[in-house]
């Protein structure tokens, strides 16, 4: 029996509290939005978190949800899956909880490919705890822990999740439906590790960070979505391409009128140049910028265990089952 | 209840819940009532586990020497020599609900930690009792021999 939900039906009763104005409402609306779309079961879905302001987020969505440590969604996430590996298990975490608290969990959640859907939702900024500057902050944000301007070098979350080998990558913005949404809806059918990179705009903390990409009226110019298998166009008349110069080793905008044979037409699976690709600035590419499946972590380590996963039912329909029985002796 | 089963949804995490609903709840009188009734299951873990017993000598003396953990062995064969009681602790939070019995019937209670007194802190806290720490954080084990010495010493000092 399949039942029809819509996105209200993954909304929780409890009264959602981020500041008035927080991107992450606009994520939650794609997000539930999304499971609906794709058919989610609410029994076998699960949301993970750590500590942050979008640690709060399995509040919001009728599944099963963790609250859970700081940085540790990605382990505790692991266990989950491994446990029960029809779940269909989802890691909501921060650019703080994700890359400086649980740096390493991420790393190795990603090397093994265990099959979660990690959202990172970045904002540059520690929010929760009132604007310290993050891993990811730019070189001399001004925050109440670095008054004078940050002095670190952030990080790159896309070099990161490829440099410890996820399968997937993508990007989006928390205003856009459309784009967020196929992006979600394209790691959820993906088996394995997909990493999400979800530039959020905190409003109190650090507002218009991501503005010179994401505003509306420039968009055109300012962002490239890929989609696998079409080029690599952007601008307001879908005039200006990317084309890789292998004399440099880098990306290049071209006039896409006049050399439209140059214009790079995007492959998920090439890796070399999604790592170009999440280094451009202008446009910042969006969309699935690298995709190239391996088998899950779960699926090989059942295949090295004893028991081979040979599960003659699943566990859901088991406990659930007509019949039950006794053992007496 | 494991994700997967159907009817049963929920969610756990750290931020305060409905005493009653299990909602998330950000009312202070509810806060108290929470944070008063974790306290009070952690407490009661106490009635669950065992009695604390003197595992060397008498029930009641001169002199009895506690020790946790590691220091088992030498403060066994300490005590054993001299003669004197030892009682080796196997929970820490909560303590024994039957301790502070036990030491009451003490002259003197001896603490050898390999801190800087951590148990004998948390036996002033807890039971207001007055332990003599033995401190030792060299980063070398107890020796018996000086474990000796010193559980003798402070039995000389409670005869003089």
């Amino acid at each position: 029996m399949t039942r029809s939900l819509t996105a209200k039906d993954f909304a929780t009763s409890q009264e959602v509290r981020w500041c008035p104005g927080c991107g992450d409402y606009a994520i939650l609306k794609t997000v539930t939005k999304t499971l609906a779309d794709v058919g989610a079961v609410p029994e076998s879905t699960v949301f993970v978190s750590g500590i942050g302001c979008a640690a709060r987020f399995p509040y919001y969505v009728e599944t099963y949800g963790f609250h859970t440590i700081h940085g540790r969604a990605p382990a505790i996430a692991t266990g989950l899956k491994l446990a029960n590996p029809e779940l269909d298990v989802w890691v909501v975490t921060g650019d703080g909880d994700a890359l400086s608290i649980g740096g390493n969990h991420v790393l190795h959640a990603l090397r093994r490919n265990v099959g979660l859907n990690i959202l990172l939702f970045n904002n540059e900024i520690y929010g929760l705890t009132k604007g310290q500057y993050s891993p990811t902050s730019r070189v001399g944000t001004k925050s109440p822990s670095s008054p004078t301007g940050s002095v670190d070098a952030p990080v790159s979350p896309g070099q990161f999740a490829l440099g410890s080998g996820a399968k997937f990558f993508a990007r989006a913005i928390d205003t856009d439906k459309l784009g967020m949404g196929y992006v979600l809806q394209q790691a959820h059918a993906t088996n394995g590790s997909c990493f999400v990179e979800i530039f959020q705009n905190c409003i109190v903390y650090n507002e218009d960070v991501f503005a010179s990409f994401t505003d509306r009226k420039t968009a055109a110019e300012t962002q490239l979505h890929v989609r696998h298998g079409e080029p690599m166009l952007f601008g307001k008349d879908r005039n200006k391409g990317i084309r890789f110069n292998p004399k440099t080793f880098a990306l290049e905008i071209i006039d896409a009128s006049e050399a439209a044979d140059d214009v790079l037409v995007h492959d998920e699976t090439n890796a070399g140049i999604a790592r170009l690709l999440v280094d451009l600035q202008a446009p910042v590419v969006l969309g699935v910028i690298y995709r190239d499946p391996a088998q899950s972590f779960e699926d090989t380590f059942y295949e090295h265990h004893p028991s081979g996963m040979a599960r003659t039912r699943s566990v859901r329909d088991f406990i659930k089952g007509p019949s039950t029985w006794m053992v007496e002796g | 209840m494991t994700p997967g089963l159907e009817g049963l949804i929920h969610r756990i995490g750290g931020l305060e819940k409905d005493i009653e609903t299990g909602h998330i709840s950000y009312d202070p009188d509810n806060h108290q009532r929470m944070t008063d009734l974790r306290q009070a299951k952690l407490d009661s873990v106490a009635k669950y586990i065992p009695a604390q017993h003197v595992d060397v000598g008498d029930d009641s003396g001169p002199l009895l020497v506690i020790g946790w953990g590691s220091t088992y062995g030498p403060i066994y064969q300490a005590a054993r020599q001299t003669g004197v009681s030892f009682l080796h602790l196997r929970y820490l939070s909560p303590l024994p609900d039957n301790l502070g019995e036990i030491l009451a019937r003490f002259d003197k209670v001896l603490v050898p930690e390999m801190n800087t007194g951590q148990l004998a802190t948390v036996l002033r806290d807890r039971l207001g009792a007055a332990p003599i720490s033995y401190s030792k954080v060299s980063g070398q084990p107890f020796l018996i021999a000086e474990l000796v010495e010193r559980i003798e010493s402070e039995l000389r000092g409670a005869a003089a």
